[in-house]
């Protein structure tokens, strides 16, 4: 039988494969296979999930903040973007991501670090990703200001996740309101309202998936148990060192 | 059909199977050839061929049509394999159930080769089989990733065609990515 050549198979097919494989393999691998994989990795359509690992690479100096820029160029098919890594948690991103969403016009899931500049993320997010369903905040701090924006920029959304968020039972309300379309809530261990909510759990009836388990009014009188495995995973690294 | 008279040894082996899963509903349902490029002919059900949109449209251009199709850039080998997940998905067909079938895709999968995988690709391709194509892309990028470069190209059985000069400016350009990664 002939043999296969890899290197000669249609483009489109190579593409395809590629666009599976995470970040960093397109980034250390895959170009260096041969020249037409090299023209492969180029492709928009091989970066259309971005997930920054937690591991990243110590030389992939984020700080600098021409690695986004580098990869808001490469990226204009971008459907997925993860920026929940440490690395994300300077004010300089959240300042300069409102600037880069424009390009990414098919954009459908963003995941932050924090609730930094939310506002006005959500803004441009309203004006360019028309099929934009998906936000997840980290350590969110999400006020009435926040709360709104979502609501009116966003009044589709179908899955939010505003994980251990400080969140008021008046903005919790202002987002159930708002958001009729929400598929997906998670507003687990949060504080500001309770989890047992009368209020939020009617509003909340509707929705597919609702995860409020841990939400209490304040944070003073929580236990270690109550931080479950997120607990043991953010404060791992400080443990071993 | 005459060409079951020509290829005895084949026919016998891809008709087994399915004679023992259906034996009634095997004479009645319409079977079609298809020849591979290495000249071996599969007698196919008709609804199995029908998964293969090449071949669909083939009919549909000469309905009439009861010659052997031929599939000019299909070997026998994966061609095999292809049948075989085509089968099970027509089941799925007649009675849809997500997790069985996710769970039937991964162990379709999970027993191939890589050599497997990476043949049956573009023989997907060419029959725009999605489904199959879906399966085997992702199966390929799980497999291949956060490999290093020579094992990928021994995946594939691919040449480095990079001169060392080209190699060195290419590193040189992903050095942001690139510093402290120990070479293996």
């Amino acid at each position: 039988m002939e043999e296969r050549k890899w290197e000669d198979l249609e483009f489109d097919c190579l593409v395809n494969v590629l666009g599976r494989v995470d970040m960093e393999s397109l980034l250390l691998y895959v170009p260096f296979v041969c020249k037409s994989w090299y023209e492969a990795s180029l492709n928009p359509s091989c970066w259309k999930h971005l997930v920054f690992p937690q591991d990243m690479h110590s030389s992939w100096d984020v700080e600098d903040l021409t690695l986004i820029q580098k990869f808001n160029l490469w990226c204009p098919a971008l459907i997925s973007l993860s920026l929940s890594a440490d690395h994300f948690l300077s004010s300089e991103y959240s300042c300069i991501l409102p600037t880069l969403i424009g390009k990414w016009e098919h954009l459908e899931s963003l995941w932050l670090a924090n609730s930094d500049n939310l506002v006005d993320i959500i803004t441009q997010i309203s004006l360019a990703c028309s099929n934009f369903s998906g936000l997840n905040v980290s350590s969110a701090t999400i006020g009435e200001k926040e709360a709104s924006a979502i609501v009116t920029n966003l009044p589709n959304i179908k899955s939010l996740i505003l994980r251990g968020a400080e969140i008021d039972l008046e903005n919790v309300v202002i987002i159930l309101q708002g958001c009729r379309n929400l598929v997906h809530l998670d507003v687990r261990n949060c504080t500001g309202f309770i989890s047992d909510d009368e209020r939020v759990l009617e509003l909340a009836s509707n929705i597919k998936t609702f995860m409020c388990e841990g939400s209490r009014l304040d944070d003073y009188d929580y236990d270690y148990e109550d931080f479950g495995d997120d607990f043991d995973e953010r404060f791992d690294g400080y443990r071993s060192t | 059909m005459s060409s079951s008279a020509e290829n005895p040894t084949l026919t016998t082996e891809i008709t087994k199977p399915s004679t023992e899963i259906a034996t009634e509903t095997a004479q009645s349902a319409k079977k079609i050839n298809l020849k591979t490029s290495d000249d071996q002919i599969f007698e196919v059900e008709e609804s199995v061929a029908m998964e293969f949109a090449t071949v669909k449209s083939f009919f549909e251009d000469a309905p009439s049509s009861t010659d052997t199709v031929p599939l000019p850039n299909v070997p026998a080998k994966p061609f095999s394999q292809v049948i075989e997940f085509c089968k099970e998905q027509i089941k799925f067909k007649a009675n849809p159930d997500e997790t069985e079938k996710k769970k039937s895709n991964s162990e379709f999968v999970k027993e191939k080769t890589n050599e497997d995988l990476v043949e049956m690709i573009p023989v997907a391709n060419y029959l725009e089989i999605k489904d199959l194509l879906d399966v085997l892309n992702q199966a390929v990028a799980d497999r291949i990733q956060n490999r290093s470069v020579e094992y990928v190209r021994s995946f594939f059985g691919i040449d480095n065609d990079f001169t060392s000069e080209e190699e060195a400016l290419l590193r040189e350009e992903h050095a942001w990515a690139f510093e402290d990664v120990d070479e293996d």
